[in-house]
Parts: C-alpha cells; sequence; structure tokens
C-alpha cells in the first residue's frame, strides 16, 4: 500500500508544480500580452485617476477640463464648448476610447515622464493626486466661433490659418457633434445619443475640414497659375482665346455657364476664372510639371499635422490623356483636395511660396504652467518662386477687386482669393473660396466650402469675409 | 523529551506566523485607510491568539502529532483572513466567528476521536450520511452562481458538500480496509493485463454515477471531480489495480462528454477555457476567468502590495478566486508560497499515511491528503486555466464556514492519525528495546 501512496504523492506533487509552471507563464512571459488587453479595467482605472490636463484656445478659453465624478474611473472629460471643438479635440472616453488631440496628446495630458503605476502608488500613500500638463491651442475661439456661425446650418468646412506660422486660427465641420455625448458619467447616460450619432445621415463624427476629399473645382487654378509663370510657358499678360467651349480629343472642355471670354490674359482669365484659357494652360504646362507642381504644392502626399489628414491627389501622370490634363488644370477630372489643403494652396501664396508647416498645439504647459514645448514654426513646402508667388497674389488680389470673388472685399484691407465652383455630375456643385488678407502682409489665409452650395463666389466667399475680418480683428 | 521537541517547533512555527499577520493587517490598513486603526490590530491578535490556544490543546492532547501539520493550516488560514478583510471587511468578522467555531470542531476531535477507529465500525450509517447530505442540495437546495451547493438551516447557509466529502473519505476508507483484498484479486486477462472479476468494478460504477448526477442536478462540476478523484485515488492505493485508475478516468471522462454534449453549463466551461479572450463572451461567459487572468497577470512577480490593486475586479474573489487576489496582490512569489504550503501540507499528511500500521487509518490518511491536494488543484488549476475553470473553494484560504469546518475536521483527523502512529512506533520501539 505504501508504494501506491508514494506514488500518489508524486501525482499530486506533479500537479502543483504545473499550476507552479502556469502562473510563471500568466504573471511573468505571458503578463504583458494579458494584462494590455482591452477589456483589462486595471490600466483605465489608473489612468482615469489621474486629472488629465486643460485644452485652452490661444485666446485662453477652457475647451476641455477634466472632473472629479467620485466613481471608479474617477477624473472624467467635460467640453464646455461640445460640437465647436469636437472635430479637434475629439473625445477621451472611458467607453469609447480615445480620438482627436485627446488620443494625439494623451500622453502629455496625462502627464509627461510619470510612470502610472508609481503614480498610483504615491497617490494611494500620500493621498495626492496628480494633474497631466495642458495644451495651448493655436486656434482662437472669436475667429473659430465666427466661422461657425458664418458657415451656419450648411455642410461644409472652413480652415483659416496663420501662413507665416502655420498655426491654424479656425478649423471647422459641419454638422458637428457633441463630444460630451461620448462620455458618459454617473447621472448622464448618453449611448441613446451616441448610437444615434453613429447613424446620423449628416455625418457629424467626420471631420470634413481634414478628411473630407472633394474635387477642388477653380481654386485649383491658383496652382495651375503658379506652375505657369514659375517654368515659364505663360506670363501675366500672355494673351489667350477663349470661344466658350474647347474641343480636346473629340471631348468639350467648356465654361461654366458656357460664357465666351474673347481674347483675355493670364491676369484675366483667373478673374474671371476662364476654363478654357486655363485648360489651354494646362496643355502648355503638360501632365508632369501640373503634377509636380501639384506635389509641391501638397497633393500625394502624407500632410504633417496634429491630427491625421486624408492625402489630397492629382492623377498619376503617367495615366494623363490630354482630356485628363485639361481637366485636371481646372481642378475637375480626379483632382481631390481636403479643405485644410486648400487653404494650405491660399498660404503658400500670401507666404511667398513657402507653405508652412500646419499645427493646432502652440504649447505644451505643465501643472504649475511653465512651457514644457513651444511650437517652432518650420517650413514644409517651397512650391513657387517669391516672384512667382508675388504675381500670383497680385492677380489673385483682382480676382477679389473685380472678378468672381468681390463678395469678399473689406473695405481698408487688400483681400486676394480665388472662386471655386467644382462640377459633380447631376447634383449642385460644391462651392470654394481660397483666400488670404491683407494681401501684401498677410496674417490669415482662409479656406471654405460648402457642400452642394452652388457659386462659390456667391456662397462661400462671404463666408470667408466673415472670418477674414474675425482673424483681422484679433 | 521528544514530544517536548514537536511541540516546540509547532510553537515556533506559529510566532513567525503571528508576526507576519499583524504585518499583514497592518499593511491592509496602511492601504486602505492610511493609518493603523483597532480592528488591523485585533483581527491578527484575534486570529493569532485563536492558534496559539489550539497549539497547547494539541500539546495536552496530542502531544506526538505531527509538528507542520497545524502550522501550515494556520499559515494558509492566515493569509485568507487577511486577503478577505482586504477584500470586504465586512467579512472578515464572520470568518473570524467561523475560524472560532471551525478550532472548536478541531478540539472536538481531538478529545473525542482519538480512537477514531469506532468511525469504521458505523461505516454504511456514515456512507448513507454523505448521500443524504449530497442528496440533499438536490432536493432541498438552492443556486449560487448557477450551482445547487448551498442549504438554508434558520438564519445558516451551508455547504452539504464539503462535510459530505469528509464523510465519504471515512467510509471509503473503512470498506476498502475491508474489502481490498478482494477488489485487488485478478481473475482474468484482458490484452495480457490481469483484470478483476466484473462484480468489483460495482463500486466504481456505483461512484462514477453519483459524481454524474453531481454533474447534472447540482450542476457542480468543482464537487462531482473532486469527490472521483478522491474515490480514485483511495482505490488505487487500497488495490494497487492500475486498471480501477485507467476504466476510472475513461469513464470520468466519458461522463464529462456526454454532460459536455447534454449540457450548456458544461459546454460553456469548455468554450471560455479554450477561447477566454473571444470578445464575444468576455463581457459574459469567460468574464470570470478573465478577470482572474487580468489580476495574475497584472500583478507581476512581486505583485502590487497588499491593498494597492484590483482584485475587487474579480467575481467571487473572496471564495474561489482568492487564489487570484492572492496572485495579484502579492504576486507570483506570494502565489508559489501558497502551492508551496499544500505541497508542505500534502507531504507531511502522506508521511502520516506512511507511517500507519492498519490499512484503515492508512485509507482514511490518504483520502484526508488527497480531498486537500485534490480541491487546491482543482481551483488553483481554475483560476489560472491550467484546466476548465470549476468552482470550488481553495481549502483553509477561501471565506466560508463550512468550508472552514470541513477542513479543520480534517485537520483534526489527521492530527489523530499522526498521534497514534507516532505513539505506536514509541511502544513498539520500547517493545523492540526490552527484547
Amino acid at each position: 500500500m505504501n508504494r501506491q501512496i508514494r506514488i500518489l504523492l508524486i501525482v499530486f506533487i506533479v500537479c502543483l508544480l504545473a499550476v507552479v509552471g502556469n502562473l510563471t507563464w500568466i504573471q511573468i512571459f505571458g503578463a504583458e500580452e494579458i494584462a494590455g488587453n482591452a477589456n483589462n479595467k486595471r490600466r483605465m482605472v489608473e489612468e482615469y485617476a489621474i486629472r488629465r490636463g486643460e485644452i485652452i484656445t490661444a485666446d485662453n478659453k477652457i475647451a476641455a477640463l477634466s472632473v472629479d465624478t467620485s466613481s471608479e474611473y474617477r477624473y472624467q472629460r467635460e467640453y464646455p464648448f461640445g460640437p465647436l471643438y469636437s472635430n479637434i479635440i475629439g473625445y477621451d472616453s472611458w467607453k469609447y476610447g480615445r480620438t482627436g488631440l485627446e488620443e494625439r496628446y494623451n500622453k502629455e495630458l496625462l502627464g509627461k515622464n510619470t510612470h502610472i503605476s508609481v503614480n498610483s502608488l504615491k497617490n494611494l500613500l500620500l493621498g495626492s493626486v496628480d494633474k497631466g500638463n495642458s495644451l495651448v491651442l493655436s486656434v482662437d475661439s472669436r475667429v473659430q466661433e465666427t466661422a461657425r456661425g458664418a458657415l451656419g446650418g450648411n455642410k461644409g468646412a472652413v480652415v483659416a490659418l496663420d501662413p507665416g506660422t502655420g498655426g491654424i486660427l479656425a478649423i471647422v465641420t459641419s454638422p458637428a457633434y457633441d463630444n460630451n455625448t461620448a462620455v458618459p458619467i454617473p447621472g448622464r447616460d448618453t449611448e441613446a445619443a451616441w448610437n444615434a450619432l453613429q447613424s446620423d445621415p449628416g455625418f457629424p463624427l467626420v471631420n470634413r475640414a481634414i478628411t473630407g476629399l472633394y474635387p477642388p473645382g477653380s481654386s485649383f487654378k491658383v496652382v495651375t497659375a503658379t506652375a505657369a509663370l514659375d517654368i515659364g510657358v505663360a506670363e501675366a499678360n500672355t494673351k489667350f482665346k477663349c470661344e466658350g467651349e474647347l474641343p480636346v480629343q473629340g471631348f468639350l472642355i467648356h465654361d461654366f455657364g458656357n460664357k465666351s471670354h474673347g481674347e483675355l490674359t493670364l491676369i484675366e482669365a483667373l478673374v474671371r476664372s476662364c476654363n478654357i484659357s486655363f485648360a489651354q494652360i494646362g496643355l502648355r504646362i503638360g501632365a508632369n510639371m501640373l503634377v509636380e507642381y501639384a506635389e509641391l504644392f501638397g497633393f500625394n502626399q502624407e500632410l504633417p499635422f496634429d491630427l491625421p489628414v486624408a492625402v489630397s491627389e492629382i492623377q498619376d501622370p503617367e495615366t494623363m490623356d490630354l482630356v485628363d490634363i485639361a481637366s485636371s488644370s481646372i481642378g475637375q477630372g480626379e483632382v481631390i483636395a481636403t479643405p485644410v489643403e486648400m487653404a494650405l494652396v491660399a498660404s503658400c501664396i500670401a507666404n511667398n511660396g513657402e507653405i508652412m508647416e500646419p499645427y493646432l498645439v502652440e504649447e505644451v504647459l505643465d501643472p504649475e504652467g511653465g512651457a514644457l514645448l513651444k511650437h517652432k514654426p518650420s517650413v514644409w513646402q517651397r512650391a513657387a518662386t517669391p516672384e512667382t508667388a508675388r504675381v500670383v497674389n497680385e492677380m489673385m488680389v483682382k480676382v477679389v477687386e473685380r472678378g468672381t470673388g468681390t463678395s469678399a472685399r473689406i473695405s481698408g484691407v487688400e483681400v486676394a482669393g480665388k472662386t471655386g465652383t467644382a462640377e459633380i455630375g447631376e447634383a449642385p456643385p460644391h462651392a470654394w473660396f481660397i483666400c488670404f488678407a491683407p494681401a501684401e502682409d498677410p496674417v490669415v489665409a482662409v479656406a471654405v466650402i460648402v457642400e452642394h452650395g452652388g457659386e462659390g463666389g456667391k456662397v462661400a466667399a462671404p463666408i470667408a469675409r466673415k472670418v477674414l475680418e474675425a482673424a483681422l480683428s484679433i | 523529551m521528544r514530544k517536548i521537541k514537536e511541540r516546540n517547533r509547532e510553537l515556533a512555527l506559529l510566532i513567525v506566523l503571528a508576526t507576519l499577520q499583524f504585518v499583514g493587517f497592518i499593511s491592509v490598513e496602511m492601504a486602505k485607510s492610511g493609518g493603523i486603526s483597532a480592528s488591523s490590530l485585533l483581527y491578527p491578535a484575534g486570529i493569532s491568539g485563536i492558534f496559539f490556544v489550539i497549539h497547547f490543546a494539541i500539546r495536552f492532547l496530542t502531544p506526538r502529532a505531527d509538528p507542520v501539520l497545524f502550522p501550515v493550516a494556520a499559515g494558509l488560514t492566515g493569509i485568507g483572513a487577511i486577503m478577505i478583510y482586504r477584500l470586504d471587511s465586512g467579512l472578515a468578522l464572520e470568518q473570524l466567528t467561523w475560524l472560532t467555531v471551525a478550532c472548536a470542531a478541531l478540539v472536538l476531535v481531538l478529545l473525542f476521536l482519538r480512537s477514531f477507529e469506532v468511525l469504521s465500525r458505523y461505516k454504511y450509517t456514515i456512507g448513507v450520511l454523505a448521500l443524504v447530505l449530497l442528496a440533499s442540495t438536490m432536493v432541498f437546495g438552492y443556486e449560487v452562481n448557477g450551482a445547487r451547493l448551498w442549504l438554508q438551516i434558520g438564519p445558516m447557509s451551508f455547504q452539504p458538500s464539503e462535510i459530505a466529502k469528509l464523510l465519504l473519505v471515512v467510509f471509503l476508507a473503512a470498506f476498502f480496509a475491508e474489502r481490498y483484498e478482494l477488489l485487488s484479486i485478478a481473475t482474468h486477462r484482458v490484452a495480457g493485463i490481469p483484470v478483476p472479476e466484473l462484480k468489483y468494478f460495482i463500486p466504481l460504477l456505483a461512484m462514477w454515477g453519483i459524481t454524474v448526477l453531481m454533474m447534472i442536478y447540482q450542476r457542480d462540476l468543482g464537487s462531482s471531480l473532486l469527490f472521483f478523484g478522491i474515490f480514485i485515488s483511495m482505490l488505487y492505493a487500497a488495490t494497487s489495480r492500475k486498471i480501477y485508475v485507467f476504466v476510472g478516468i475513461g469513464l470520468f471522462i466519458l461522463g464529462a462528454y456526454l454532460c459536455y454534449l447534454g449540457f450548456s453549463h458544461v459546454q460553456i466551461r469548455v468554450m471560455t477555457w479554450l477561447h477566454p479572450f473571444n470578445p464575444a463572451t468576455i463581457q459574459s461567459e469567460s468574464y470570470q476567468i478573465t478577470q482572474s487572468l487580468f489580476a495574475l497577470s497584472s500583478g507581476g512577480l512581486s505583485g502590487s502590495g497588499l491593498g494597492l490593486g484590483y482584485p475587487t475586479f474579480i467575481p467571487s474573489v473572496t471564495t474561489d478566486f482568492i487564489f487570484s487576489a492572492i496572485g495579484e496582490e502579492l504576486g507570483l512569489l506570494g502565489a508559489v508560497s501558497i502551492v508551496i504550503l499544500y505541497v508542505l501540507f500534502v507531504g507531511r499528511g502522506v508521511k502520516v499515511a506512511l507511517l500507519q500500521t492498519d490499512d484503515f487509518s492508512k485509507l482514511l490518511a490518504v483520502g484526508l491528503v488527497s480531498i486537500v491536494a485534490i480541491q487546491s488543484f482543482i481551483i488553483m488549476g481554475g483560476v489560472t486555466r491550467l484546466i476548465p475553470l470549476t468552482g470550488i473553494t481553495l481549502p483553509f484560504v477561501s471565506y466560508g464556514g463550512s468550508s472552514l469546518l470541513a477542513n479543520f475536521v480534517l485537520l483534526g483527523l489527521l492530527l489523530v492519525l499522526s498521534q497514534k502512529s507516532a505513539s505506536t512506533n514509541v511502544m513498539s520501539l520500547r517493545e523492540g528495546a526490552r527484547h
């Protein structure tokens, strides 16, 4: 009997040792992977024990703050302005995750160089609360609110930025959603509202300003004109002939409203947004150079930004036939652009041919208010020589003075702009306007799009004017 | 001389444990409220006090008993008490009360069952009682977490299977001690392997039937596995016939498989064992096991520290999942310490069995040790996903009155057994010297 008892002992010990082996796997070697599962609440509880830093506008308005909810996830976000900044701030939610700047600057907002578990231990021992760092935005609430007001109930987007630094002054998408909906706190059940947002036919969760891709229409002529002048296939006074339509390979390029402009210079072609002239200019430039200039302006490129931006596109020159070249040079065909990209096109002319890297976060402040990080402006693209930029600038001034963009005129300030009326099949065209002011020393560049708004000069230009005025008055 | 030395070793171990009790309770209190409160001193004082009283009871009643078994059990109970206080301080007083009752029962065992051979005389009564207790939950029991394990007697909830397992071990020890020679005789050969007559498989089949019924009607997979494990261990020890083990395991697997096919609660156990992190079930069926794994993995080598982790995320953390809470807050080091304590307990228990001179005592000791070994393996293996998770308490550590009571009675019986063999051995040594 004793032999069997000894064998039993061995079996028991082997079983218990297997537990030790398995424990070693779970607690040491596989621990990282298991504990990192999204369903493990521990990391979240520890993160929400930290009071996240605030997000503040350039003019000191608090756009995001953390409040003590005395629940399991202690500090929760509150967004006092809701939809006004939701497209850039995004949300920080224990239930739905993080988006926007809340995600991009999560580490900073939680407090830099602090290890979470060390924090929680310290908190428990000292009863203190950790506070994260704050973000100061380049966005100014006055410009932002004006832009939202001017856009009104239209679907579309507005982007305004400082062409000299790349600092975004306003970035509005419409319709917008209330990011407080993403943060259910005790006593505020938002599930129904959240679900409604997901299926909203207006797509309020889509940030049109940076991810909406639209044909730029005639606003793209700024790029075409810059290319023509820079490589010398035309000068400001080179003449073109417009007979209302232009046959290219058996396909008719026509003007908006089939207007015949007669003989006109490059300047006049831009002022009156003559498609026939620009199609001819495009054909002179050729596919390769047209695409090269578009790329210098930022097309076909990942745009460096605090938030993920959709890539604006122009067709591969290898696959372009003459019709493609002609329609691309007037911003139709397969050209698509985001509103932020078109704002950068305007800022390029405004800033002597250089595009500054756009940004949203001006500073990161530690809890005591000291600057941990300050944005240093840097050049992203050199798209044109200062000389060419100056000529295009003057041409754009004339567009607003006496051309298609007169609705953007501001008394006492020289405004430079270009309209766009992007045709998309049978539906009403998208209304575009890109501009900057004051023309001689620009401090703000703006792009406006109103989806299916109609003519750019009539619909988008007045909105842009209000945004310019707001930016000029700060 | 010798008996004093053994009891002094026990006392020394208990003093170390008492110190750890105070350290444990104080660190929990520090983490909870940042200071030392009366309860952080009264609880360890109470628990250590009870253990010292038991020590003196052992000193007088069973002076030659094994000196390691009680300190190991006390250590497990003490760690359990600290964790219970940390997880739900409201339960701590109840656990202390139950500990007092359990220790009183231990003293009663030492007092009245010193000649435990009487038990074998009432083996059938005891066996029937075990069956009645098990059947009672099927009829009168109520469900907790999907298993019908509990009886309500007045204000008290009671888990009959905890007591039934002890009665079963006593019955089987007596039954096998009487019949093992018959059961061991192999009259046939099947494929060259000696096989006993078919009728000797009847006890095995009967036990298997009971186990399967438990699986179906009580939905208590843990206890049915435990009961069958105990049975097979004792049958093997008694008869040395491996054929019983293989047929037994085969039958159990067959039974489990049939239950798997027929019952969704068994399917869920298997599914959550194989795919715990399946997003479709992680918030529902496999919530328990994944919470346990998250706790263990967050603990790492040295743990978060007492009171500094989040073990309360785990459901049933004071009972079935207390091992995961220990793993989170005391780390791999703490969890392995628990396993080592069980290895020590089982090792000493087996030593007690080996030293027994009669078959009944030997089998009784083996059965009691099997309870602790198999039960601790089932639950520790379950919460670490080594085997499918089945709810059962961690002996001595988990919160729960019936469990604590049963385990201390078990300890009492082992102490009595070790006392008896030590005395017999001393006597036979003396006799040997006389000759």
